[in-house]
């Protein structure tokens, strides 16, 4: 399926100050210890909704280890992102269950409503599509997740419905990367 | 601090002034599947009402019976608790009014009763078809008891097993677990005591356990709603196993994916060493034991001992040839035991009856209940237990209800991406460990897939190749790049362009693959392409050589056709279409363009008249304009 | 004991299958296996049967047991490697393997093959050396059953002195671990994960802008072509290989030295010694064939009539030198030593000025100032002579180079010199006393600085200096108790003979330009 792309591609990201301040709460917190390194790739993204790479190259002289060895880690894991994730993040379940209810509909669904494929942002930087394999709410596929919220026994035809409210709480406040 | 025995005391005294109290309380199934099916807005709704009418609201964990949620139960004063299915916010004010004040429990609204006493018009839950063909052992407190309640989990015999393992010498406690004959119920089925066994016989003074709760099998829930319903149970399993091994930290490693059972797992280990059952000096034993939390970051091979735990350490999750294996070299180097979820939650029971007891349950080799969630095309979906060597027929058909709208049974797939399918004609076998590896599947931490007619067995095991293809670790070649050939082997035939010669090289990867890997992942991974083949090799026949799809999901090889004498002419999938491909006059039967129809099954899922049917490809000579 | 493949081996405790076949001259075809870093098991090419034991094993990780029972050849183990490696050709362009034409090709071709730039089969700068050609030899492999993928990465070329082309990668994860376990840098490392695991740095960063050290072991343990050196990468099999020690510090570092031609062509470090354990560095491992095949080397003698320089032959050259210290008192005549010299003819510089009572021995630049405070009127320098407005005194000027340094331009002499590889001889380093190994001859007329030496000796017909080898001039030294010294020249210097290597190496100017902010080069 060919889809008009309406990803964003482009991001920069400043270390400021307070940035820096979070980023040394957190690995404070972790006694600067490298072992602890997932964890800290963990809240790290939880702060910024990312790892860019000055981020990365900070942390690495904090924890005097090698900054390609954190990228290689952090790449290992699907968790971790590198490019600045849309402000709602969709992710659709594409578990066992979920596939033989149809998940792959409902994502396909979604790519032609947000005119974006999975792992994209969509311009406005509204939304993130992701796929995800299991959420462990198989007894109620095909299963999405909103930020945090669960979307169980999900159809195409609710899923203009789910986007319309998402799409209405931000109308002329949008997403993070238009201020 | 107070002892284990008034501690248990107090914990007895406040369950049974739950039950005995005046204002009624209500249970709400809030595990993440209620969740996901809308408990949230309905406690919030029943928050609201207790401004009103005095209630309590307790969250409990998931009962089993998915299909059935939101779930709540409404208890009063001297009566059992009555449960209520599918419940929607303004209903479920409606149920909680009639009942309260106007006392009317509304049977024909409830699927049954918990607790002592009868309710006119109600069946005792325990009666429920999904459910009397059951035996809770591990699940016995899921969807009763607050989890987050430490006082329900002791008042339901909790850390009773802990303090009879204490009082034991940790030989004597291995020797218990051994005798219980409990296998490891993450997927191999290792002897749980064996292991412990190996781990405390290690020189090395410094010792590990782990329990994995990264459940990845896509298909999988059973550990989630453990941890969400019980978590309690896992833990104290896992600081028996401690003192057994000789261990004095402990790893939980979850997968991030589970919120809710992080949350669990973080409270109930705060009140564990708030009431001195984790920390330093266990129940005054002199055994001193500490639990940490670590989240997966999205890596289904972290499953795999060795990956799980580079990951705790910090590293790439990839896996290391074993042997050393985890009981002689695990994490930072030393004897570590992983114990799986479940696993760790039935040995407390273990510890708390007679070994007798508990092998009463099962067959000759797989001893106890095992816990799966069934799901799929079946009509009762949720997460069951049953003893081990429980017939397929009863589970699917028995305590599944059967398939959805009646349709035929194809198969189940069983242990998830390194599992296999087992085909109909094996309804009578049981789910075992023996059984199920002699039929080309393994147990897995338990997922059960029912899969219908409308199921296609190529495309099922494409499914699976892409997950493992995405899930590899990308460090042995078998694995990285014959899974990768495999799979697009699978795109080919799913997509009409497979020859016979394919069959030769579907063999070859599934040895080359199986045979050479490094790890369990690789390993195991042919297994749902071995089983098809096997079981269902007709069907991969159609694919190659008719180029048809007889279940009609290979998008290749099937076209959306109106049925003209059928057609209403309603419109409605015109203007559903989203690229324009249906043409017809209102009242008139309408047709769809094949090439531009993207198959995206709207039209057919949303024809009032059931007149869009699938056609195979090769049956239309297509002419192009 | 142990039994492989029926016969008695004998049993060591702590090695692992692959270990002890290798003593035994079994072959187990191999490719992530390196003797020099951990056992990394994900090749797979090296599975074998253990009696006992369900499926097959790896020898690279798997301990041998006392009794233990090994089968390395078998119809069902090599079903098994051939479609593993069947499976690693199918992502690795393999052309030079499966073309029909390859026999008569290996024959013919020599030398850059343009046309295989554009058939694409010769593209490989590892051809000749590459182990996966040598396992398919072994197998005997004529054609893959699977579809070919290739992973169309760019090719990496924005770094000085080694290319990059993952496309040629297999994953074995060589270059990862020296990197990690030998280097201690974890530059390179495992990105992503499954299908799209790839080698790289963070964020796909040039190395340039990492700490990399540009010390080339991922480069040197690289089963195939897709970390090169650039500057080595078309050379194919080189005639001979010499091992020679590093003289551009005091490190010591053993290199083997591929030479084609006539010329060095190539430089790996000697796997056989222990020096590579204490980090080999980018002058020597990279800068070396540049810097002395340079066009800029002095190949002739050179004096200066009517204030010009004309190329000469030595006898020449030494008479003039000679009738330079004739007139001088020897007071006013100084001699640089050059650190970079062996120890022979820094042995033979002392010598000639006991011999002529010339005490001005300069062995650094801080010694230079001395030309002024003793009014030096002469000036033999073996080092270039930096600031030479700055030396009023000086009258006449000697130079003994490889380069052409500094002063070249106003010296009355120039005597060209042989670099470090293009003589036998001695030197004291780090280590103790290590050799140094002739690996190609000098250019043109440039001669050894003790033969130089030598013969201005005997122009000024001095004895005790009609030596024919450095053996000869290494006994005298041992009779007489004289011992070399380390020179006091760190790894971080930058100049040889001299001569700024930067000024001769331009992938070395890259990078000392590019991070000459940072405290360190490399």
């Amino acid at each position: 399926m060919t889809i008009e792309s309406n990803k964003i591609s482009t991001q920069s990201f400043k270390l400021t100050s307070s940035a820096i301040k979070s980023i040394t709460k957190i690995l404070e917190h972790n006694d600067h210890d490298p072992r602890n390194l997932i964890q800290i790739l963990q809240e790290l993204q939880d702060e910024f909704h990312y790892l860019p790479e000055p981020i990365i190259s900070y942390i690495a002289k904090q924890l005097k280890i090698s900054e390609h060895h954190i990228f290689g880690v952090a790449t290992f894991y699907s968790q971790f992102k590198f490019i600045e994730p849309g402000k709602h993040i969709i992710r659709v379940c594409m578990g066992t269950a979920c596939h033989v209810m149809g998940a792959q509909s409902l994502l396909d669904k979604l790519s032609r409503e947000l005119k974006i494929i999975s792992g994209e942002t969509t311009k406005d930087g509204l939304f993130s599509l992701e796929s995800v394999y299991c959420l462990g709410c198989c007894a109620l596929a095909p299963v999405m997740v909103i930020d945090d919220e669960v979307f169980g026994s999900m159809t195409a035809a609710k899923v203009n419905r789910t986007l319309r409210k998402y799409q209405k709480q931000n109308s002329g406040n949008k997403g993070r990367n238009k201020k | 601090m107070i002892d284990f025995d008034t501690m248990v005391k107090k914990a007895k005294a406040s369950w049974n002034s739950l039950h005995d109290q005046k204002k009624p309380v209500i249970f709400a199934g809030a595990a993440s599947c209620g969740r996901a099916a809308g408990i949230l807005p309905v406690i919030e709704q029943l928050k609201e009402l207790s401004k009103k009418i005095p209630l309590d609201i307790i969250e409990v964990g998931c009962i089993g019976p998915c299909y059935l949620e939101p779930i709540i139960g409404i208890q009063i004063k001297g009566e059992p608790t009555i449960l209520y299915a599918n419940v929607q916010p303004i209903q479920a004010q409606e149920l909680v009014e009639n009942y309260l004040v106007k006392n009317d429990p509304q049977p024909d609204k409830a699927i049954g009763t918990i607790g002592e006493g009868k309710i006119e018009g109600i069946q005792s839950f325990w009666e429920h078809p999904m459910i009397k063909d059951q035996v809770r052992i591990v699940l016995k407190n899921c969807g009763i008891i607050d989890p987050a309640n430490i006082n329900h989990y002791l008042a339901m015999d909790g850390y009773q097993g802990l303090k009879q393992a204490l009082a034991m010498k940790p030989e004597d406690v291995i020797e218990k677990v051994q005798e219980s004959g409990l296998r490891g119920r993450g997927g191999a089925g290792f002897p749980t005591g064996l292991k412990w066994k190996f781990t405390r016989s290690e020189k090395e003074p410094e010792k590990y356990i782990i329990c994995n709760a990264d459940e990845g099998d896509p298909g999988a829930f059973m550990n989630r709603s453990l941890i969400e319903g019980d978590p309690h149970a896992v833990l104290e399993g896992m600081v028996i196993g401690a003192y057994a091994i000789g261990a004095s930290t402990g790893y939980v490693y979850c997968r991030a994916e589970y919120p809710l059972a992080i949350d669990r797992f973080e409270k109930a280990i705060a009140a564990m060493k708030k009431h001195g059952l984790l920390g330093e000096n266990i129940l005054n034993s002199g055994f001193s034991f500490d639990i940490q939390i670590k989240k997966g970051a999205g890596a289904f091979v972290c499953g795999e001992e060795t990956a799980l735990i580079a990951s705790i350490e910090g590293e790439r999750g990839m896996p290391r040839q074993k042997p050393p294996y985890p009981s002689q070299e695990g994490v930072w180097g030393k004897p570590t035991v992983i114990n799986n979820v479940e696993t760790l939650g039935t040995v407390p029971v273990i510890l708390r009856e007679k070994s007798s007891w508990y092998t009463k349950y099962g067959t000759k080799q797989s001893k106890g209940t095992k816990t799966f969630s069934l799901v799929g095309k079946v009509k009762r979906t949720g997460l069951i237990e049953v003893p081990l060597g429980t017939t397929l027929r009863k589970v699917i058909f028995d305590i599944g209800g059967g398939i959805k709208e009646d349709k035929g049974f194809k198969a189940i797939q069983v242990g998830g991406p390194s599992g296999g399918t087992i085909p109909s004609a094996f309804i009578d076998e049981t789910l075992d460990y023996e059984e199920l590896t002699k039929l080309g599947a393994i147990m897995g931490s338990g997922g059960v897939v029912v899969i219908d007619e409308d199921t296609c067995v190529v495309d099922l095991a494409k499914y699976f190749l892409q997950f493992i293809q995405a899930e590899s670790c990308g460090k042995c070649v078998p694995c990285r790049v014959g899974n990768k050939q495999l799979l697009d082997l699978l795109v080919k035939i799913s997509k009409g362009l497979g020859n016979i010669d394919d069959f030769e090289l579907l063999e070859e990867l599934a040895f080359t693959i199986s045979q050479g890997s490094l790890c369990g992942l690789g390993k195991t991974a042919p297994n749902p392409v071995i089983t098809t083949l096997t079981y269902f090799r007709d069907e991969y026949k159609a694919h190659v050589i008719d180029k048809i799809c007889p279940a009609k999901v290979c998008k290749d090889l099937f076209l959306y056709q109106v049925d003209a004498e059928t057609c209403i002419g309603c419109e409605i999938c015109r203007k559903r279409c989203p690229v324009g491909a249906i043409t017809g006059e209102k009242k008139q039967p309408h047709v769809i363009d094949f090439e531009k129809c993207i198959k995206c099954d709207v039209c057919s899922t949303n024809c009032p008249a059931k007149a869009i049917r699938k056609i195979d490809k090769v049956s239309v000579k297509i002419v192009s304009n | 004991m142990l039994v492989i493949n029926g016969n008695q081996v004998p049993y060591e405790e702590g090695k692992t299958i692959l270990e002890i076949a290798r003593e035994n001259d079994i072959y187990i075809p191999t490719l992530c296996a390196h003797e020099r870093l951990p056992s990394f098991g994900a090749c797979r090419m090296c599975m074998v049967k253990v009696h006992g034991n369900k499926g097959f094993m790896n020898a690279c990780t798997t301990k041998v047991k006392d009794g233990m029972v090994v089968t390395t050849e078998s119809l069902e183990i090599k079903r098994l490697r051939r479609s593993i490696f069947e499976l690693i050709l199918s992502e690795h362009p393999s052309s030079c393997m499966m073309c029909a034409q390859a026999e008569h090709c290996d024959k013919f071709n020599s030398g850059i093959m343009k046309a295989g730039v554009i058939t694409g089969c010769n593209t490989c700068p590892n051809k000749e050396t590459c182990e996966l050609r040598k396992i398919s030899d072994a197998l005997n492999f004529k054609t893959i059953r699977f579809p070919m993928f290739y992973k169309h990465l760019p090719i990496e070329r924005n770094d000085p002195f080694f290319d990059r082309d993952y496309n040629l990668c297999i994953h074995c994860g060589r270059c990862v671990r020296v990197c990690q376990d030998v280097e201690g840098a974890s530059i390179l490392v495992f990105t992503h994960r499954g299908h799209d695991t790839k080698v790289g740095t963070s964020f796909e960063k040039p190395h340039i802008e990492t700490d990399c050290k540009f010390c080339g072991q991922c480069v040197d343990v690289c089963p195939t072509g897709a970390l090169s050196a650039r500057n080595q990468k078309w050379y194919e099999t080189p005639d001979e290989q010499v091992s020679t020690t590093c003289l551009l510090c005091d490190k010591g570092c053993r290199f083997q030295i591929d030479v084609k031609w006539g010329r060095m062509v190539g430089m790996r470090p000697d796997p056989e010694y222990k020096t590579l354990e204490t980090g080999i560095c980018v002058k020597g491992r990279f800068c070396l064939p540049v810097l002395l095949n340079n066009m800029d080397r002095l190949r002739f003698p050179r004096i200066r009539r009517n204030f010009k320089l004309y190329p000469t032959n030595w006898d020449e050259a030494a008479a003039k030198v000679a009738e330079i210290f004739e007139n001088y008192p020897p007071s006013k005549i100084a001699l640089y030593i050059s650190p970079f010299l062996i120890d022979e003819a820094d042995y033979l510089f002392t010598k000639i000025a006991s011999d002529l009572e010339i005490t001005n021995i300069f062995r650094s630049k801080e010694d230079l100032t001395n030309i002024n405070k003793k009014g030096i009127k002469v000036l033999y320098t073996t080092e270039g002579l930096p600031n030479l407005d700055k030396y009023k005194s000086l009258e006449k000027i000697i130079l003994q180079e490889v380069f052409s340094a500094d002063g070249h331009d106003f010296a009355d002499v120039i005597l060209p010199a042989a670099a470090f590889t293009e003589e036998t001889g001695t030197i004291t380093t780090n280590h103790g006393i290590m050799t140094v190994e002739k690996v190609v001859k000098a250019p043109d007329l440039a001669l050894e600085d003790w033969k130089i030496v030598a013969k201005i000796a005997q122009e000024l017909d001095l004895s005790g200096f009609k030596f024919i080898e450095t053996s000869e001039i290494q006994g005298e030294m041992k009779r007489l108790g004289i011992k070399g010294k380390t020179r006091g020249v760190e790894e971080h210097y930058l100049k040889y003979r001299g001569t700024a290597i930067a000024d001769k190496v331009p992938d070395f100017k890259i990078l000392i330009e590019a991070r000459k902010e940072r405290d360190k080069l490399w």
